[in-house]
């Protein structure tokens, strides 16, 4: 667990990086901090988001939080996002998009077991060796796990007859390949490379350069 | 001259609610201090204002001079980084007010 030094009423406090199962208390009260923000309740939105700072702040004197300026409070709160957020770039939280609705089989504090049921099913780890896990790890095993799980869905689809679904057209079975999740699709380059053409293969009349167009269509499709 | 105050989180909240109507919908965040508080001037109905000024003191408005509240007003929402509770307030309870 690592701690990171913070300034809050000019006293020095150690805000930490909590460990996996603790992480998972503030992902709990951040969604407490959802909900009291859809009822525009500020007092009750104020009193989550300092609930949020002290699950992580080491305090050796108490904080009067109604006694600070908002945007110190801000940022403390901010500060506390930081720290517990991954360090790294994981693909599989690339487009993760959540629609906030609450499935039938969700309950309060169900994160913790969701990774608990994860690492003791795939790894036979203990609950307090997952318990201690560091966020980035936590997510970059998850990861493994999911690309471990689609390739083998992968193969085993590869043998069957869904995967060579007949063209009426062709009069041939055709491999159709498993459909992968958006982070796992190959990576666009934002940037198209220059290839020299040949003369001859050039098109005749005018040219219209469509690059352009087609950047903004991406642009618009990715931003929806 | 009466001295503003330094808001706490649900106060700060309440006053950007009640300055985010008169403000324009697309904020720019290097917009002039001046320019803003101006536009907010120029549409802020008199309970608002009042309300805005409720909030920013802890003294009684009711003796001073609208000069004395005016300043009060530009000092309290300058000494509170106006624009950055502005975008702040856009940015945690945008989607609820839009």
């Amino acid at each position: 667990m690592t701690s990171h030094k913070i300034k809050i009423q000019n006293k020095d406090f150690l805000l930490q990086r909590l460990a996996l199962g603790d992480w998972c208390k503030l992902e709990e009260i951040k969604k407490e901090i959802d909900e009291a923000v859809s009822k525009n309740d500020y007092e009750l939105v104020f009193s989550k988001m300092v609930k949020f700072v002290e699950t992580a702040l080491c305090q050796s004197a108490p904080i009067d939080w109604n006694k600070l300026p908002w945007f110190e409070f801000a940022e403390v709160y901010s500060k506390t996002v930081e720290v517990n957020s991954p360090t790294i770039e994981f693909p599989v939280l690339r487009n993760a998009k959540s629609d906030n609705k609450k499935l039938p089989w969700e309950y309060d504090g169900r994160s913790w077991y969701f990774w608990l049921s994860l690492f003791a099913k795939n790894y036979g780890w203990r609950q307090d060796e997952i318990y201690q896990l560091d966020l980035d790890t936590a997510i970059g095993l998850y990861q493994e796990l999911v690309i471990d799980d689609q390739l083998m869905k992968e193969f085993h689809y590869g043998l069957s007859e869904i995967a060579y679904p007949y063209n009426k057209g062709t009069k041939k079975s055709e491999y159709k390949p498993m459909p992968r999740p958006s982070w796992m699709l190959p990576i666009v380059p934002t940037q198209l490379p220059i290839i020299r053409m040949k003369r001859d293969h050039l098109p005749v009349g005018n040219v219209i350069d469509l690059q352009e167009q087609e950047m903004e269509r991406r642009a618009k499709l990715k931003a929806t | 001259m009466q001295n503003s105050k330094l808001l706490n989180f649900v106060d700060a909240m309440n006053l950007a609610r009640l300055l985010k109507p008169h403000i324009p919908k697309e904020l720019d965040m290097n917009i002039p201090y001046l320019e803003l508080l101006k536009e907010i001037l120029d549409s802020i109905s008199p309970q608002d204002y009042y309300k805005c000024l409720g909030l920013l003191t802890v003294d009684r408005i009711e003796t001073l001079t609208g000069e004395e509240l005016l300043s009060l007003f530009a000092d309290g929402l300058e000494k509170n980084r106006l624009i950055f509770l502005l975008s702040f307030f856009d940015s945690m309870f945008g989607a609820k007010n839009a």
